[in-house]
């Protein structure tokens, strides 16, 4: 899937006064690009990839999807987009802690409708290729922090979306982890996929295609 | 199954204690409700299993008091009034009574400053083993004429009173022969009273050629009343119009029961509201991200609704179970105490009742949390997470 972004603006308002978190950011990912997005702390990173990933409309400018204006879409609709087309990766993980793992990675599918034994078994496969096989009905709680995270990106692939979205994956793990984390991200890539790092991790930034850099909300690269 | 059900059965823990906080004060409204019903039956359910048509008192008199000071007066020249009713054809029987009160002498001698015993007395004409359902004994028989006694079964067990012990009235011994009551005469304290035939009670007290109430066993009540009202100086009343009088007479009571049942149901409502709103907001990060990887507003509006509905469904059973055993402890100690058959009924219709207004407080108490659930913003959430 094609991503573009073009003059895209995004400013919250804060008391009185206006803050803007992505100036004019124009930029075009191709499908199977491995993307870093860099960037000090407050410059507009997580905006950058809340706004590829459909959490947030833009104040001004145009998400495109394959040419397609998707940013001013509504909610039904850009929801139905995270679900078939875009998956997340977040630093805390965010699994539910109340289910499974394999309940965890199955409730995407469980929202696209899909039958339960499909679910299950793309469940399995999916947890199988993280190396958790031995995890199926460990609650998150019970897991390592990497376990957690390899979950957490199998829970994301689950529908085959086209583009990985991950926002400091590798914040909370240890380097041991990290390593593996970033070798499923890379695998997940050689599969096709696009994925977008949001991460203040060189290491992490330089197994990436393509570096794009954000500063006081000003985008290059 | 879906997620919202599973999600509802996978949180009974968390819920559990709602359900039970909810339960319980759904249980008060629902014995409320099963008080309700057993006082509408001891009111009003003897005027239709006493076997009786009509009900004759005299002109202005009240058999069911509404007010304060409402009796159902006397009917004079008692006697000529009965047999002019039995030779009606219509008429399968009628019984008149009367109440009145006797002095109870102790045994042995009388202590100086001990105070007189008064004793309630319904005087009885006619014999009520000719209509069906009217006579209700526990033990023994009826009158058969002479110094004879039926006591109330209440009477019985606070007086200490058996079958063929004695009692001095008025003078005279009488002895008992049987416990048990009359039905149809509950506005005469039934339970409360000593039956005595009302010619035996004219030769103990002075008490003239009348009667209170006259209650007639026929299959043809209208052309009764019509006979009745064509004596003049008569009322008569059916069944129906003595229970509409009775459920009148206690309207204002079983108002402030619904309300008090109202209020239950209004506490637990707001009760599930505010704890489903406080957890609501204590698994932001989850409905969040429940949001962020695609799940429909509507699957998550439906996974608190779900929670909710649970919560007031399992509580409605807990209620029925909890009031149960509230009832079953006021008829074994209250109801006894009082010498009556119950005084927590269940019915059914009632309790369905309660049970769908509890589901639908559920439903409605749910619809703000899970509105609040929907609305989560993954953004925000995700950003303070």
């Amino acid at each position: 899937m094609h991503v573009e972004m073009e003059h895209v603006w995004r400013t919250y308002q804060v008391g009185d006064e206006d803050v803007v978190a992505l100036r004019d950011a124009t930029v075009a990912i191709d499908p199977g690009q491995f993307v870093a997005v860099v960037g000090p702390s407050g410059s507009g990173k997580s905006t950058f990839l809340q706004l590829v990933g459909l959490l947030d409309s833009p104040s001004a400018g145009e998400v495109r999807f394959d040419g397609r204006d998707v940013g001013s879409l509504d909610d039904a609709a850009r929801t139905r987009i995270r679900l078939d087309s875009l998956g997340f990766v977040f630093q805390r993980f965010h699994l539910l802690n109340q289910l499974s793992a394999l309940d965890n990675v199955m409730l995407p599918m469980e929202a696209a409708g899909l039958a339960f034994d499909a679910r299950h078994s793309r469940a399995v496969e999916l947890l199988n290729q993280v190396g958790l096989a031995d995890r199926l009905r460990f609650k998150p709680p019970q897991l390592s922090g990497g376990q957690r995270q390899r979950v957490a990106v199998a829970r994301a692939v689950a529908n085959a979306p086209d583009v990985l979205l991950a926002d400091e994956p590798t914040g909370e793990l240890h380097s041991d982890d990290k390593a593996r984390v970033l070798e499923l991200f890379q695998t997940l890539n050689h599969q096709g996929r696009t994925v977008v790092i949001v991460t203040h991790d060189p290491d992490v930034a330089a197994v990436a295609h393509r570096r794009i850099e954000i500063h006081d909300g000003n985008l290059r690269g | 199954m879906p997620y919202p059900i599973r999600n509802a059965l996978g949180r009974w823990r968390a819920l559990f204690s709602m359900m039970l906080g909810v339960g319980i004060a759904l249980s008060i409204g629902m014995t409320i409700l099963g008080v309700i019903s057993a006082e509408m039956d001891l009111l009003t359910g003897d005027y239709q299993r006493s076997g009786v048509g009509v009900y004759v008192s005299t002109q202005g008199g009240k058999i069911v008091a509404q007010l304060a000071g409402d009796t159902p007066g006397t009917i004079r020249e008692a006697s000529t009034v009965l047999a002019d009713v039995r030779g009606w054809p219509e008429v399968h029987s009628a019984i008149g009574a009367l109440t009145w009160t006797m002095e109870r002498e102790p045994e042995g001698p009388r202590r100086r400053g001990q105070p007189t015993e008064l004793m309630a007395i319904i005087g009885v004409d006619g014999d009520p083993a000719y209509v069906d359902g009217m006579l209700a004994l526990d033990s023994g028989r009826w009158l058969r004429g002479g110094n004879e006694l039926v006591v109330g079964r209440q009477l019985a067990r606070d007086k200490g009173l058996h079958i063929g012990d004695t009692l001095r009235l008025n003078g005279s011994t009488f002895s008992i022969v049987g416990i048990g009551l009359l039905r149809g005469f509950s506005a005469f304290g039934q339970n409360s009273v000593a039956y005595m035939d009302l010619r035996t009670l004219g030769q103990h007290a002075s008490i003239g050629n009348v009667v209170n109430v006259i209650a007639i066993a026929t299959d043809q009540p209208s052309k009764v009343v019509d006979r009745v009202n064509n004596l003049g100086a008569l009322s008569a009343w059916t069944p129906a119009q003595l229970v509409s009088a009775a459920q009148q007479a206690s309207a204002s009571g079983v108002t402030i029961d619904w309300i008090i049942i109202a209020l239950t149901l209004g506490v637990a409502g707001l009760f599930v509201n505010t704890m489903l709103s406080h957890s609501v907001s204590e698994r932001r990060a989850e409905f969040a991200v429940l949001r962020a990887i695609g799940f429909p507003r509507v699957w998550i509006v439906s996974t608190v609704a779900l929670e909710s509905l649970s919560i007031t469904i399992v509580a409605g059973i807990i209620a029925v179970g909890i009031s149960l055993v509230f009832g079953w402890g006021i008829n074994a100690t209250i109801a006894a105490q009082y010498g009556l058959d119950s005084l927590f009924r269940v019915d059914t219709s009632l309790l369905l009742l309660i049970f769908g207004l509890a589901a639908a407080l559920g439903v409605i108490s749910g619809v703000a949390p899970a509105r609040k659930a929907a609305s989560v913003d993954p953004v925000e959430v995700l950003r303070e997470a």
